[in-house]
């Protein structure tokens, strides 16, 4: 049997669980090639032209995959914490796909939701399990490796060994530069390590001598928010901030609620330390003039405030 | 002989040119438009400023900015090519060297730099919308009837200006044509449209900043008295337009270059690039499913400069 998983959202965060996960219960899982043009020209048809970029590029992926595989896994991650929400469009994501596409393969759709305990997600994994084995000892073993796969891959990343562009390739999309000018970009994996929707931001970075600080290499740092996610992008900015970065650039989606409230909490966060914030802003345009512009400023900026 | 460095600005809507001397006097300046034809542009500009400068003039150092500021530096070889903010900070800084604020608004582009003790401590820039940029204005005065230099002359006379959405130019458009109708005298509503601009560029660009005095006012749309008016009223303090506010950008180029010069030749290939035939084609390519679109800029047959790929497989010559 071949799954097939979206490189899109939740992906470039949980794809270690999921592939340990299916792999201890002798799975194989088929990722969509890397995000271009016409990933995102097949997801176009299929969005609200409101939504956000990341939701039209999840479409063009699931496109890739239809026909490819015998049943997609698109869980619905409703929360992280207690008190805490998901976005929307993440929830409902495989209802969404249901609703607009009608050629889809069976979804795999278990509903993950960490504020309800473990025993709570035990059951949800045992009943998405039953698709593929009966045998409760396998699916305990599996959910083991899953779990173990999930600390080790955060633990990587954080080390610099790994990166969510390279969880199921090595590719190097970023050489970190540890005396480089320590900059902090915020913002959602997806938005971060997909090189097609941010115009290779961690690279440029890299190539004006920035030492690139995403949240991934900070460590996972909560704080109260009430977006899941969030309020984990909020916490890696605390961290950073105190830590010394010397500016804090936070990338956001254009039409995302949650990041909008994200820009909030760290412009507060940034104006109390007086570390120079600046926002860039994601969407469908091609044109990177903008960009770079707004790249060699900043980064001119604290070089020059460093040299004071 | 007298010996100069030459900066270039080339904006979207104007190129501009500025030559300083070695204790960085402006020896001559050139505006112009650039007509969606960037090369064209840069290669005129150059043969005029020629012109203005001195016969054998020696050029020391060469700078670019601009959007345009990559083809101008590989069409007239630059020693620096740097971004549109650091550029005016500098020329601002350059004249008042206790500027706080710079206020920039061009063609398609609106910038806020904030300096303290003569470094750029923060900074903001349009980010969707080109609402409230020159253009705009120079839409409306079209629509009107006038021309932009007398919009400004005639927002002067209003003594009770009506309220123009400027949240969007289409938005305030339609406002426009509606307090026409209203009868509103024709003053009122040019001033209004300069607040309006101000607000807009207020609510878009200074969120959350102080905007501390000095204040300079930069820019092609600095040259309207109107919305001058408008930014002295709406921050309650003296607004300062330079004399050169129109080429700051290129002027702080030249500076830059000026700063950068160590005595090493520059790169700057002459004042004979103008006669150097420039060709731009752009090509599809098809290594990957990406498609970019390449540009690529030859002189006389060479290939000088490539740019437009996701990847760097284009980007070496």
């Amino acid at each position: 049997m071949r799954i097939g998983v979206p490189r899109a959202l939740s992906f470039y965060r949980f794809h270690p669980t999921w592939a340990a996960f299916f792999n201890c219960l002798g799975i194989e899982l088929v990722v969509s090639p890397p995000t271009n043009r016409a990933t995102l020209e097949a997801g176009l048809p299929y969005a609200v032209a409101e939504t956000c970029l990341p939701m039209k590029l999840f479409y063009g992926h699931i496109r890739a995959l239809v026909g490819q595989v015998d049943q997609l896994l698109v869980p619905s991650i409703q929360r992280l914490a207690p008190g805490s929400s998901n976005c929307a469009r993440l929830i409902g994501l495989p209802d969404l796909l249901r609703a607009t596409m009608p050629d889809l393969p069976p979804l795999i759709a278990p509903d993950i939701d960490l504020s309800q305990g473990l025993a709570a997600l035990m059951s949800v994994i045992l009943e998405a399990g039953a698709l593929f084995t009966l045998n409760p000892l396998a699916l305990r073993d599996a959910v083991a490796a899953a779990w173990s796969a999930y600390r080790s891959s955060r633990q990587a990343m954080m080390e610099g060994r790994l990166t969510p562009a390279s969880f199921d390739r090595p590719t190097n999309v970023v050489s970190w530069l540890p005396d480089g000018l320590p900059i902090a970009v915020v913002g959602h994996p997806y938005n971060l390590y997909d090189p097609f929707i941010n115009h290779q931001l961690l690279t440029r970075l890299a190539r004006l001598g920035v030492n690139v600080l995403t949240p991934e290499r900070l460590g996972p740092q909560p704080a109260d928010d009430y977006w899941a996610f969030e309020y984990e992008l909020v916490g890696a900015a605390r961290l950073a901030l105190e830590r010394g970065v010397k500016g804090l650039i936070a990338v956001v989606a254009f039409g995302c609620g949650p990041d909008a409230i994200l820009v909030d909490e760290v412009q507060r966060l940034s104006g109390e330390r007086g570390v120079p914030l600046m926002t860039l802003v994601l969407d469908e345009h091609s044109g990177e003039a903008g960009l770079v512009t707004r790249l060699e400023a900043f980064v001119d900026m604290l070089h020059w405030r460093k040299g004071r | 002989m007298s010996e100069v460095f030459l900066g270039m600005d080339v904006g979207s809507v104007t190129t501009k040119l500025a030559a300083v001397d070695r204790r960085g006097e402006l020896v001559a300046s050139l505006y112009r438009r650039t007509g969606g034809q960037p090369i064209q542009a840069i290669r005129e500009g150059l043969a005029q400023m020629a012109e203005r400068l001195p016969a054998g003039v020696r050029v020391l150092g060469m700078g670019a900015t601009g959007s345009g500021r990559q083809l101008a530096g590989a069409i007239v070889g630059a020693d620096v090519v740097k971004n549109e903010i650091t550029a005016h900070a500098v020329a601002a800084l350059h004249f008042v060297p206790e500027v706080r604020t710079v206020i920039d608004i061009g063609g398609q582009d609106s910038k806020l730099i904030l300096l303290r003790d003569g470094i750029v401590v923060d900074f903001a820039m349009n980010s969707v919308c080109a609402a409230g940029t020159g253009s705009f204005l120079e839409q409306q005065a079209h629509r009107l009837g006038i021309t932009v230099e007398e919009l400004g002359q005639r927002a002067l006379l209003s003594e009770h200006p009506v309220r123009i959405a400027g949240r969007c130019t289409v938005f305030a458009e339609s406002d426009m044509v509606h307090k026409q109708q209203m009868g509103h005298p024709m003053d009122d509503i040019i001033y209004g449209l300069c607040q309006a601009l101000v607000r807009n560029y207020l609510n878009n660009l200074a969120l959350g900043k102080t905007l501390e005095p000095p204040v300079v006012f930069q820019g092609g749309v600095a040259a309207n008295a109107g919305v001058v008016r408008a930014f002295r009223e709406a921050l309650g303090t003296e607004v300062i337009v330079l004399p050169h506010h129109e080429v700051m950008g290129a002027l702080g180029a030249a500076l830059l270059a000026r700063e950068r010069s160590d005595g090493q030749p520059s790169r700057f290939k002459g004042f004979g690039v103008v006669q150097a035939e420039v060709q731009a084609n752009s090509f599809e390519c098809h290594a990957c499913p990406n498609l970019c679109e390449i540009a690529q800029i030859r002189m006389d047959g060479q290939i000088v400069a490539r740019w437009g790929g996701r990847c760097d497989r284009w980007e070496v010559v």
